[in-house]
């Protein structure tokens, strides 16, 4: 584990209660990361090939498995990563999903959206629910980089967050901020141009979007979901197969386990 | 469907809002009741008889899964049109069933610690109602079979000083040393005994201070519980619970609005 670079988490943690997001440079070896495109580009290939070839997708989120070398301590289990994930939402946080984002070459805006629902309508609360990702290339404006507008993750209006428009309610979040190249009223969002070997930390309920991918690869990312320990998106029950490997668990540190308590193990 | 029909759901939602528990009168037709309380021994009998000798609510107090089937699983209870207009007040209109267990003292158990049957989200934060439980008492409940005692208006308390108290040293909740162990009584508190009668249902929101109380009666006080959610309530019971046990024409047999409070629930293929 690469942990010469030592981070300042206090100030993370700070510009992510502000922002609603926060990028931790330089936290995964080049190796690591390659190692892990080795085995999820294929994987990646196979899903997609499972999908109806009638339709014509650009925008992939595939479930990525409990596994290596997707799951692996040097990252989810990074001082950096434990001593944020703990100050942001306690020392019995747990993950949740595990997914990705892979748009490729022309693909078109995303609608602005959250990630994670509100608990309850108009009550602002402390975070629940923290997606980390880690680019497997570096990202840029070309190929369809995050957009986020910052600080938005506390916005719980009912007005807004279910705005009525003729007679229903709903997240009519395009509506507000404006559909694909569009902008609508005055708003400030940021691209997050990472670097691979970068991980982001992000508030689910920031509001967020992807974009056009113009360039001539992929940009594929994964998506480790922390939750407090009485959030849940369901997936976990939905989604979630009992094939966590014996010899993985067996590798693992005690708070690795801690953190990976809802898994399944692989019946032997 | 019911013995009374007629509810005034908001002027219940408002006990309820303040209490932190509201009772739903003569809502069960009583040969539902004894239809449910047949099938319902039986089960009891084999988990008290597997738990042996340590029941796992303590002397004589058991806590036993409900399976998900008829008569357990009744629509004219859990779909009763004047409990879905309350759930939907209280959790929003995309609840869920969460899980559906039971309370049975027998002669003998003793007082409960005090307790809640849930955690606050955040520490200090007060929070609109997460999950509520739908109690179903299967007897008569009185003050000699042990009937539950709550102290009103505790759901909203939320100050870390009171639920998570430091004594010597070590924080914890140490609710008994607030309100007092067993039959004494500490501080000026105003707790009142739930005296509900068969046929009628009693709501609670899990955050309410509430214990069970000593039976000292002849006979078992038992009582069934659902719980209902928001949505976004991660269910212990159910990620337990991988395998499908929901049988598929129960499942056939249930309204959309059924299914869709059912929507976790693992249904047999």
């Amino acid at each position: 584990m690469d942990t010469t670079i030592q981070y300042d988490i206090d100030q993370h943690l700070e510009e992510w209660k502000i922002n609603g997001f926060t990028i931790f440079e330089d936290l995964i070896p080049l190796t690591t990361i390659d190692r892990i495109r080795e085995a999820w580009i294929p994987y990646r290939d196979g899903e997609i090939k499972k999908r109806d070839p009638d339709l014509i997708e650009k925008r992939y989120n595939f479930s990525v498995p409990f596994k290596k070398p997707f799951v692996e301590p040097e990252i989810f289990e990074h001082p950096a990563v434990v001593q944020f994930l703990e100050k942001a939402l306690g020392p019995d946080y747990v993950w949740g999903d595990f997914d990705s984002n892979t748009p490729f070459p022309g693909v078109d805006y995303q609608e602005w959206h959250r990630d994670t629902p509100l608990l309850f309508s108009d009550l602002m609360t402390p975070a629940y629910n923290i997606g980390v990702k880690f680019p497997l290339v570096d990202t840029f404006e070309d190929n369809g980089s995050f957009e986020v507008i910052p600080s938005t993750q506390y916005l719980a209006d009912s007005a807004l967050c279910e705005k009525e428009i003729n007679g229903r309610k709903n997240k009519w979040f395009n509506n507000v901020f404006g559909s694909g190249a569009e902008h609508r009223g005055r708003y400030y969002p940021v691209r997050l141009n990472l670097k691979k070997g970068s991980l982001w930390m992000q508030d689910g309920r920031a509001f967020h979007r992807g974009t056009p991918n113009v360039s001539d690869h992929t940009r594929d990312e994964l998506c480790m979901s922390f939750n407090r320990p009485w959030f849940s998106s369901h997936w976990e029950q939905e989604e979630m197969k009992t094939d966590f490997p014996q010899d993985l668990w067996d590798s693992l540190s005690d708070h690795a386990r801690h953190v990976l308590r809802w898994q399944w193990i692989k019946e032997s | 469907m019911s013995v009374a029909t007629r509810y005034n759901v908001d002027q219940l939602l408002e006990e309820y809002k303040i209490n932190g528990f509201v009772v739903f009168e003569d809502l069960i037709p009583q040969e539902a009741l004894d239809r449910i309380y047949e099938a319902w021994i039986p089960i009891r009998d084999r988990e008290i008889e597997r738990q042996g000798d340590n029941p796992n609510r303590g002397p004589n107090r058991y806590c036993i899964n409900i399976p998900f089937e008829h008569p357990f699983l009744d629509s004219n209870i859990f779909d009763h049109p004047s409990l879905v207009k309350f759930f939907e007040g209280v959790l929003g209109a995309d609840y869920v069933c969460e899980h559906f267990d039971s309370n049975t003292p027998f002669p003998g158990s003793v007082y409960q610690k005090w307790h809640r049957d849930v955690a606050m989200l955040f520490p200090g934060l007060m929070t609109p109602a997460i999950n509520v439980a739908l109690r179903i008492p299967l007897v008569d409940t009185t003050e000699k079979n042990g009937s539950i005692e709550v102290i009103p208006s505790s759901h909203y308390i939320a100050d870390e000083e009171v639920c998570n108290k430091e004594i010597e040293g070590r924080r914890g909740k140490w609710y008994d040393n607030i309100f007092g162990e067993g039959p004494n009584r500490k501080g000026s508190y105003y707790p009142v005994r739930l005296n509900v009668k068969r046929g009628s249902v009693w709501i609670c929101d899990p955050r309410v201070f509430h214990r069970g109380t000593p039976n000292v009666s002849d006979h078992s006080r038992d009582e069934l519980s659902m719980g209902f959610s928001r949505p976004w309530l991660f269910n212990p019971w159910l990620h337990e619970n991988t395998e499908k046990y929901f049988p598929r024409d129960l499942w056939n047999s249930l309204s959309d609005h059924g299914r869709q409070v059912m929507r976790l629930q693992r249904v047999m293929d």
